[in-house]
This record gives C-alpha cells, structure tokens and sequence, in this order.
C-alpha cells in the first residue's frame, strides 16, 4: 500500500489516465492545439471540439447548450454568478442570502458585495448542517434578489434539500445559486431547479484550472472578466481547448460510473462511520443520511486536533485545526454547526473517491485506533 | 513521509520525541506535581517531579496539546532531571527554543512548560 494513503479526494483528485490521453493529443504540434477564436482551420477544429465538449456536458446536465460558460473553476464560476448575478440585478435589489458554512469562494464573494452596498443574510444551519426552507423562507425580503448555497457542504459532505429551498426561493422571485463543486460526478444535480449551478473538473478526477457555471437562459450577468467577448460575453479569455475536453470526459466517466461508485463509497463511508464512532469520544460531524457518499468527518475529545493529524500522518486528509486554516481559527463550518473551539480544532476529514480501496479503509481505521489511544495515553487517560 | 510535512513546522527532533515521549506519567517515587494550561489552545500540562535532597531525580509529564508541547514536555523532563530543585520556582526553559525548535507561533509553548515545572516546584504529591 502506497503511503500515505490519500483520504483528501474533497480537496482534489488524480486526473483519471484516460483523461489524461485525451488532453495530451490536444497539446502538441500534431495536436488540436488552435486558438478556438481563429478563423483558420486550427482554430476552426479546436472550436468545433469544444463545442462538442459544451453539448457533450450540456447533455449529461439535461441543459441547453448555450447555458454553460467554461471557466476556471468552481471558485471562478462562485464569483461570477454570485457578484455577475447581483450587479446586474442590483436595480431589482440589493440584497443576497448565503449559509455560514459556505464555502470561502461564496463567503468571500458576498463579502466583496457588501463592500459595494449590497446587504447579506448568512444563514445558521441546524446541528447537522442543514437549512430549511422555513428558515431561508423568513429571510427571504422584496428586495432578495439571490440566494447562494453549497448542495454539499466541502467539510462535511452534508446535502441540502435542494427541491424544499428552491420552491421557496422561486416564490420569492430571487434567483437561485448553487455551489455543486463536492456533489458534481457524486450525486444527480438539481438543474431543473436552480438558475446557475458551479463546479470544478478536478473534483471528479479532471484537470485543475477547468471549471463551469451553468446558466439558465434569461438570466442576466454581468462579466468579471473583459477582453474579447468570449462565451457570450460571460467569460473573457482564450477557450483551454484541452481543460475544456478534459473535462467533458472526465465527467461523462464520473457519471457513467455513479450510481456503483456512489455505492461502493457509501459503503466504504458507512463502514468508517462505524469503525470510528464505535472509538470513545469520536463524534461525526454532519447530518447522519443526508450527506455524500464519499466525505466522513468527525471531531474527537480530548485530544488536540494538530497532534492527531500529524500522529496520522501516514493518512493524507484534512483537519479542522486552527494551525490549517488562514485565519489562525478552527473549522468555522464546525463551529457554526455548534461545535465548541476544541471539538472544531480536532477534527479530520476523510473524503475518497475512484482508487480508494477497502484495504486502505481498514488501514485508516486501525491506525485512527491505535493513535488516538496514543494520545490519550499522553494525555493520561487509560 | 516526513518530508511532506513543512519542515519548518515539525523538525526531525519535535517528531522524534512526539512519537517516542519515554517520561509519560508519574515517576515511581514522585512527590511533587503542578499543572499549568493555554486555555486559548485549549492545552494543558501536567508536570511530576521526584525530588530527592534537593535535586530532581525523575521527571514525567501527562499532556494534551499540540506536537510542538508534547516535544517540549519530554525535552524538559530528561532536562530536569538531575537539576537543582532550588531553582524549580524561576524555572526558565529558553533552552526549548533552539532545542526543538519552536516556530514563532509557537513560542508560548514554552511559556506552558515553565508555568507547570514552577507549579511543581510547590505542588506536594
């Protein structure tokens, strides 16, 4: 077993090889390597290849074509819906609803709009990480005119009732934003019910630096990026013909495998629920059944949550403690799930995907195991 | 696998001794024990020492705390050891610092580790 064994899919993924291949017969002389704007056959053929990726991705969504506009990624795809959506609806409103357990690029988008006037409500979901539509019902106001949520939670794999909230946010006219970045290639997508949708290839075994925002048609925006008019006008800069076809397989694996993947990394997750939560004071974060199949995160007492992953260092995952994050703070998103500072800061975050094997599942719940009784030991617990 | 932790976080001796802390608990013969604790960290160390014509003959520690204090609190122990108990009272470890060492963030480790060790100095077991 190659160590160490990699629990931090959430964060990224290997680029799936098949991907790979494709991407490198883009790249060379020989390759389709035009610029999609030229007017030459280069360019002719490296623009028909990208809008056979857009169909292509169109058709596994159940959209139209015209609503997708490539970017970046899904923190790239946050802003532009989020600050796009709302400038060009500012005459409307002036006011956006978000959760506190959003992800930094949502988080950070909202408060760029604050600095322009505009007002934001940050919902507190419940103990297991969820909003309900009474709650976003009654901060919903005339002037809402976007509503901006995470379909799963990064840190705790937690699903929201999309259907529950999108019913109350269509009734109140405002449009709806969803973060899909964690739940894309993982779970079917609520597309039907939302107006932009973001995600990022490289969460479903993709290339980084490749991502997209759906949006429905109608919906106005108003671009982040200048300079050349690309994508409608939505996203400015040169087509990554290569990102874009890599993407487009990458997903179409992602959801042709689903339904036995989700499976088997449903199985995998429940077996790590129960060999963890079996240990005295492991707790799991997070709603119990609505979650993803792949993402278990758990805090547990008494120990330090920096001492425990480096105890677990053979085991590449993510925590909770305040000497990981930018702002020197434990998990806000525990934290807001009522999580007390120490609980928030020992906490670890397990997240697999298509090579995760069992075998290193069992590893991962034997070492847990033996180090947390290590550290209680230090600690001068039996 | 070390080298994918930042170097400058955790020397090879803060992960030498976290893994491998040998003065866990109380000596046989301990008769003195203080604690001190970093309520910001949410750490806490509790210190024993066996005192013995006015030197330190055995020392051991129980911690919850961050690599970094685990380290400290071994370094310290097998430090102590045979040291003068008349000093425990103004008990200074500015040695921790280049021993381990500590990072900048991390320098009230050492603050942690002097508190308990004068705590002993007085603590009858």
């Amino acid at each position: 077993m190659k160590t160490p064994v990699y629990f931090d899919y959430a964060a990224t993924a290997p680029v799936d090889p098949r991907v790979v291949e494709a991407m490198l017969g883009l790249l060379g002389p020989d390759g389709d390597f035009g610029n999609p704007s030229a007017v030459h056959a280069y360019g002719r053929k490296a623009a028909a290849l990208v809008e056979e990726a857009r169909e292509e991705i169109a058709a596994l969504l159940g959209v139209a074509a015209s609503g997708i506009v490539f970017t970046s990624g899904a923190t790239e795809s946050d802003n532009l819906a989020i600050k796009g959506a709302a400038r060009a609806a500012a005459r409307r409103g002036r006011h956006v609803i978000t959760e506190k357990t959003a992800h930094k690029a949502v988080l950070d988008a909202c408060r760029a709009l604050e600095r322009e006037g505009f007002e934001v409500s940050y919902l507190v979901p419940d103990r297991g990480g969820r909003i309900s539509a009474a709650q976003l019902e009654a901060s919903l106001r005339p002037d809402t005119i976007l509503v901006s949520l995470l379909h799963a939670n990064n840190e705790t794999g937690v699903l929201q009732d999309i259907p529950a909230l999108a019913a109350a946010v269509r009734r109140h006219g405002a449009l709806f934003h969803l973060d899909a970045a964690q739940s894309a290639g993982k779970v079917e997508l609520p597309l039907e019910q939302v107006d932009l949708l973001a995600l990022s290839a490289h969460k479903f075994c993709g290339p980084k630096g490749a991502g997209l925002l759906y949006v429905r048609p109608g919906v106005r925006l108003e671009p982040l990026l200048h300079g050349g008019g690309h994508e409608r006008g939505r996203r400015a800069g040169t087509l990554a013909t290569h990102q874009i076809r890599g993407m487009a397989l990458a997903f179409r694996l992602a959801v042709e495998s689903m339904a036995e993947e989700s499976s088997r990394l449903a199985g995998f997750s429940s077996r790590l629920i129960e060999g963890l939560c079996a240990l005295p004071g492991v707790l799991l974060n997070g709603h119990r059944e609505a979650r993803l199949p792949n993402i278990v995160n758990v805090s547990v007492e008494g120990v330090d949550g920096e001492a425990l992953q480096l105890a677990l260092r053979d085991i590449a995952c993510s925590s909770g403690a305040a000497c990981n994050s930018a702002s020197g703070e434990p998990s806000y998103v525990l934290r807001a799930l009522g999580r007390d500072d120490a609980l928030a800061g020992a906490s670890l975050r397990f997240s697999m995907g298509r090579w995760t094997r069992v075998e290193e599942v069992d590893y991962l719940l034997e070492r847990f195991g033996s180090e947390l009784t290590r550290l209680r030991r230090i600690a001068g617990a039996a | 696998m070390d080298e994918l932790h930042d170097p400058a976080r955790y020397s090879p001796r803060v992960l030498e001794l976290f893994d491998r802390p040998a003065r866990l608990g109380p000596p046989p013969g301990a008769n003195r024990e203080g604690q001190a604790e970093n309520r910001a960290r949410g750490s806490w160390l509790r210190m024993y020492l066996q005192v013995e014509a006015e030197r330190v003959v055995a020392a051991g520690f129980h911690a919850r705390g961050c690599p970094h204090t685990i380290a400290a609190a071994e370094l310290a122990c097998e430090a102590l050891t045979g040291s003068d108990a008349s000093e425990l009272a103004e008990y200074r470890a500015e040695f921790l610092e280049a021993a381990l060492p500590l990072p900048p963030e991390k320098l009230d480790v050492r603050l942690l580790i002097e508190d308990a060790v004068r705590a002993a100095a007085h603590g009858r077991r």
